[in-house]
């Protein structure tokens, strides 16, 4: 019973961070706050943090979870999250003097690296209740069946997505834009007026 | 966009020779993350993955590192 839950719980661990993930999407592409570079090494970090429990659910594949492939999957899991606060500290620190009024727009009354912090300290607590029943929770009795393959599959896909939106927001060149308010392949290709490489962008 | 636009992380960091490719690393990260990603899903093994994974993430904390070094315009 107790080895279904764990099964279950990596699962919604890794739908959780697919969840905040795509709403980091929502925000770039319906209120158009574009990420900046430290903004994307918390995405980074989230996916790094994700491994972990993608790695338990697909070790169900040849039956029983071992207890040294739990450990390592949530191991993973907490080593990442620390990057991952490190990170998002960086960001909050940066604009934490008044009256800087952080940067981009807040969510439910916080802004986006705020809310990654709070994930990544989730992440912390999670990993460490895991791994003090991991005996308990190690999945058993439990097959890789359609729902571990949609949640690897979406979560192949988000991580796809991120690559493309990244591409389509540094284009060829080696520096992003001081404020990143366009995607500069397509300036850089000229599909529209002032196609001409601008703010800093072109080296 | 509202909000503060910083324009720090276009400063050259420390190794300002080298710190500029940092920033197209992005790009080359997703791609890692990606590789890693499918590797762990098709099954590799224990080491593969904890390769792929320590790779990513030393990419990352180099990628951090440089923002970090960057200087900042912050005018306290």
């Amino acid at each position: 019973m107790t080895g279904r839950l764990g099964f279950w719980l990596a699962h919604l661990f890794v739908l959780a961070y697919c969840g905040v993930l795509i709403g980091g999407f929502a925000v770039q592409f319906v209120t158009g706050d574009l990420p900046c570079p430290l903004c994307i090494l918390q995405r980074m970090a989230m996916m790094l943090v994700a491994f972990g429990p993608l790695y338990i659910i697909v070790r169900t594949r040849r039956g029983d979870v071992r207890l040294a492939d739990y450990a390592m999957g949530y191991g993973m899991s907490i080593v990442a999250a620390v990057v991952g606060a490190a990170i998002a500290v960086r960001q909050i620190l940066l604009h934490i003097v008044p009256p800087d009024p952080g940067y981009g727009s807040p969510i439910l009354g916080l802004h986006l690296y705020t809310w990654a912090f709070i994930t990544f300290c989730v992440v912390l607590v999670f990993c460490g209740v895991s791994l003090i029943f991991a005996r308990a929770l190690v999945p058993r009795g439990v097959r890789f069946g359609w729902p571990s393959k949609v949640v690897c599959g979406l979560f192949l896909v988000i991580v796809a997505a991120n690559l493309v939106v990244v591409f389509l927001q540094a284009g060829f060149h080696w520096f992003l834009p001081p404020d990143p308010d366009r995607y500069e392949i397509f300036h850089s290709l000229a599909f529209w007026d002032g196609g001409a490489i601008s703010g800093g962008a072109a080296e | 966009m509202s909000g503060r636009r910083s324009s720090w992380f276009l400063i050259p960091a420390r190794s300002s020779r080298f710190g500029h490719y940092f920033e197209q690393m992005a790009t080359i990260l997703f791609a890692v993350l990606l590789v890693a990603g499918w590797l762990i899903v098709r099954g590799s093994g224990r080491g593969t993955v904890l390769a792929a994974w320590t790779v990513s993430l030393v990419a990352i904390l180099l990628l951090f590192n440089y923002h970090v070094g960057a200087k900042l315009p912050l005018n306290f």
